[in-house]
């Protein structure tokens, strides 16, 4: 049954001059569909899933037509045949109880009480929330919250589900949990849902078909494994899958790209020329920048070590990768190196010299740290008055200001985000501008909390580029992440467990000895090709 | 035995059943009546549930009490018995009970108003004014939701601008500034969520329909009869301790004589205020004694 049907979907956003933010759009899409949307930031995917839930179109005008059901999509379609997962769990929760909150969009269909409680007790006893129950929403982590949105939008019985991104703001386990949950609703239940994702690798397998859309418009509607065909030779390809970027890697074509890392190794048996390693270069680090001596840290006087006589040594001008599960106390680190958070036992020493002998000038021109949270450092009205804002109350004269954020914005290459409202700009640009706040003030020493946390593939490789870029210059740059693809580009990679930290290795010695953390490519190639972690390491056998 | 009955009850019998312990405590302002309620607290605090948290604010209260106590003789020169001279202020043993019965009764009808609001959160508010102005329940809820998430931002803020520098701690005017800074980003990131918020509640269905109303507890007719109980017991010992008469403390304390009624009122307060206590004692010797049965059907 056709469920879903758009006609020659133009929409230019109100008061946008020329760009059509959607081009000629025509798609049709089959009941029981699960279909997955991709694209680069700003492509237009958001706009055509806010389309398609008509109380949150967009302000602009439209031409063409969309039909659900076989009727025109407007405002008297039901409400609740629809439902729509938003990008941020914090922002789309509006309630303070779990409870109020899956029952919040029954009050508003003016269903019945005793509707209303059957309705959200079997729903909650589906999706394991009922250990929830009685929570106050601020409590629940972030993969709980983005689990109850998603329950609290099927609660009124959609049969057409839209996600925005919903996982950009999960760590890849809780992102993982979510997926699986999504696959067993449509799965289980025929429920159609169309999902607007930029990290590929996890839902291209388990998709019935891939939408690219580049520019506002349509350029691939294809099942997976074609799609990653057409997407090989576009600004996608490094966003879809490891296994298939390895096969294009090796300089293969044919139509069995694999997806998923089982098809990848099946294709490298059978394959006959052996694989050969790449030799790169190891960097040498200088001597300890930072270093952490037995420390210890709790943040209530009768709670855990969240660490325990933890031990570190953080070498100069090298980019050093710290990892470890969730609740590790990775972020707890970062604010104790910094000196935001004092360890009450221990000794952290910043150039030989204790961090508790620097008063204020421990901060800026020697240690910065990018929080996660620091893409909404923003207040005023341009990403430029932003920058000039730092220089001023850093006492920057105004000539040596506009010279310094000229430089730092030409090495981040945000020059044209500049007469910008922050806040309109995409998540990736954002972290840019927040990382030139940083750089204004000249640190030796770079603290990145999960820098590539919602990233979609080129911003995360210009982010890579940016951070080697700086350790050529000798800063220092020290990452907490969950991502083992930007790990893999690291001179150093080192575990975090049991309030401990593991000593630092190179990237190829940490993830070739790892069996089950470690990256795609690592998994892929054990056995065929020892110690490849990432797709650049693998030569198709004939250069050696 | 410790989460008794908290999701048990309405919210309205267990506001009703606050209210009067708090107003029997106030009004009475009789010795007996006040140890009584005394013993009903410890009963609570012991057994019952107690918030979290509490034990702390003891040494606070306590010492609020005793403050009362001492400052009344200070105000108050009636009585006979004197003990001794300020001056030419004299300091009576009465004035000074008085003062001490004052300290105690306010100190419990704090302790019995903690008990209340901690067994209201904010579902068992909701549940209280809901159905007469949802719209009011919801923005409440709403409210409560925003706040502790503003709170968490500001503070996340103030991290951030720290740690990447552009705090500067030099003066108490710089700080103030990043203060104002910290406070200015967090009222633009709120007009940015806040379009989200609306977004997901328009998308959600809000305003499309009447808004209905949904809350878990349910009054039915245990709970009628649980207030209706309730009640009662509030009529009986309002009656009694009106006509015991008032506890009176000048000119001297040993010449006050106990009327019956005191008696009677005091023991249907007692009643009152372990009611719960009795309740949860009821349902865990039923509890275990369907339990055992369960286990010796097995042994068969």
């Amino acid at each position: 049954m056709k469920q879903l049907k758009i006609e020659n979907l133009n929409f230019k956003y109100a008061g946008e001059k020329s760009d059509f933010s959607l081009c000629d759009v025509s798609l049709e899409v089959q009941a029981g569909e699960f279909i997955l949307l991709c694209g680069q930031s700003g492509s237009g995917k958001s706009t055509l899933l806010r389309l398609l839930k008509p109380e949150i179109s967009p302000n602009g005008t439209q031409t063409g037509s969309i039909y659900f059901n076989g009727e025109l999509l407007d405002n008297s379609t039901p409400r609740a045949a629809i439902g729509m997962v938003f990008q941020n769990p914090e922002d789309s929760l509006m309630t303070d109880k779990v409870s109020h909150e899956m029952a919040f969009s029954l009050e508003c269909l003016g269903l019945d009480a005793s509707v209303i409680g059957r309705r959200i007790a079997e729903t909650a006893s589906y999706f394991g929330i009922d250990a929830l129950w009685d929570r106050d929403i601020h409590t629940l982590s972030g993969g709980e919250r983005q689990l109850l949105s998603l329950a609290a939008a099927l609660v009124s019985r959609p049969s057409l589900l839209l996600l925005d991104e919903p996982c950009s703001s999960l760590d890849p386990i809780a992102a993982e949990e979510f997926i699986s949950t999504l696959k067993r609703l449509n799965s289980e239940f025929g429920i159609t849902v169309i999902i607007s994702e930029h990290r590929l690798d996890k839902l291209m397998p388990i998709s019935d078909r891939v939408i690219a859309i580049e520019n506002g418009r349509i350029i691939c509607n294809e099942t997976p494994r074609e799609a990653a065909k057409i997407l090989r030779n576009t600004s996608l390809c490094p966003s879809l899958p490891i296994a298939s970027q390895i096969y294009f890697a090796l300089g293969a074509e044919g139509e069995d790209i694999p997806l998923d890392v089982r098809e990848c190794r099946t294709y490298l048996e059978k394959k006959e020329q052996p694989l050969s390693l790449a030799r790169t270069s190891v960097k040498d680090g200088g001597d300890a920048v930072i270093s952490a001596k037995n420390i210890s840290f709790r943040y209530e006087k009768s709670g855990r070590d969240i660490l325990c006589g933890l031990d570190a040594e953080l070498e100069r001008g090298l980019f050093t990768c710290i990892m470890g599960g969730n609740g590790a106390g990775k972020s707890t680190l970062l604010s104790c190196l910094c000196g935001l958070e004092q360890v009450y036992e221990g000794k952290i020493t910043y150039n030989g010299k204790n961090i508790r002998k620097y008063k204020g000038e421990l901060w800026r021109e020697n240690i910065s740290l990018l929080m996660q949270s620091a893409k909404h450092l923003f207040s005023c009205e341009t990403v430029r008055a932003e920058l000039m804002d730092v220089c001023e109350a850093q006492g920057l004269d105004t000539t040596v200001a506009e010279q310094r954020i000229d430089e730092v914005s030409k090495r981040l290459g945000i020059c044209a985000l500049l007469d910008r409202h922050p806040y309109d700009l995409s998540g990736g640009e954002m972290q840019k501008a927040a990382l030139s706040k940083l750089l204004l003030g000249n640190p030796r020493v770079l603290l990145l909390d999960e820098p590539t946390q919602g990233l979609d593939a080129s911003f995360k490789a210009e982010l890579l580029n940016n951070i080697l870029d700086l350790c050529e210059d000798g800063v220092t740059v020290i990452a907490v992440t969950h991502d083992t693809e930007l790990a893999a580009y690291a001179d150093r990679c080192m575990m975090m467990f049991g309030g401990k930290l593991t000593s630092g290795m190179t990237p190829h010695e940490f993830f070739s000895e790892n069996f089950y953390y470690t990256t795609a490519t690592s998994r892929i190639t054990r056995g065929f090709c020892e110690g490849a972690v990432r797709v650049t390491d693998i030569c198709g056998g004939e250069n050696e | 035995m410790r989460d008794f009955g908290a999701k048990r009850h309405h919210p309205i019998t267990e506001t009703v059943y606050f209210l009067s312990v708090i107003l029997v405590t106030f009004f009475a302002m009789h010795p007996i009546v006040t140890l009584i309620s005394f013993v009903g607290l410890l009963s609570f605090l012991a057994f019952l549930r107690a918030p979290r948290g509490l034990w702390r604010e003891i040494l606070f209260a306590l010492s609020f009490g005793a403050l009362v106590c001492v400052f009344n003789p200070l105000f108050s020169q009636k009585g006979a018995t004197a003990l001794f001279y300020i001056g030419t202020l004299k300091i009576t043993l009465e004035a000074l009970l008085y003062g001490g019965l004052l300290g105690a009764v306010l100190v419990l009808a704090i302790f019995w108003f903690k008990l209340l609001s901690g067994s209201l959160d904010s579902g068992r508010v909701r549940a209280l004014f809901g159905k007469r102005a949802p719209r009011a329940a919801l923005a409440l809820s709403m409210s409560l939701s925003l706040i502790p998430q503003m709170r968490r931002k500001y503070g996340e803020l103030l991290r951030g601008l720290k740690a990447s520098g552009e705090y500067i701690d030099r003066d108490f005017l710089s700080r103030v500034r990043t203060h104002l800074k910290a406070f200015s980003m967090l009222i633009t990131w709120s007009l940015e969520s806040g379009i989200t918020r609306a977004d997901s509640m328009k998308a959600k269905g809000y305003g499309t329909h009447e808004q209905s109303f949904y809350t878990e507890y349910h009054f039915g007719v245990g709970e009628v009869l649980r207030l209706a109980l309730i009640l009662v017991l509030d009529t009986a010992i309002a009656v009694c301790l009106a006509l015991g008469g008032e506890f009176k403390f000048y000119p001297t304390v040993s010449s006050y004589q106990f009327d019956k009624f005191i008696y009677i009122g005091g023991a249907l307060f007692l009643l009152l205020c372990l009611l719960p206590l009795f309740e949860n004692l009821f349902r865990s010797a039923r509890a275990q004694k369907i339990l055992k049965k369960g286990k010796q059907n097995k042994g068969v």
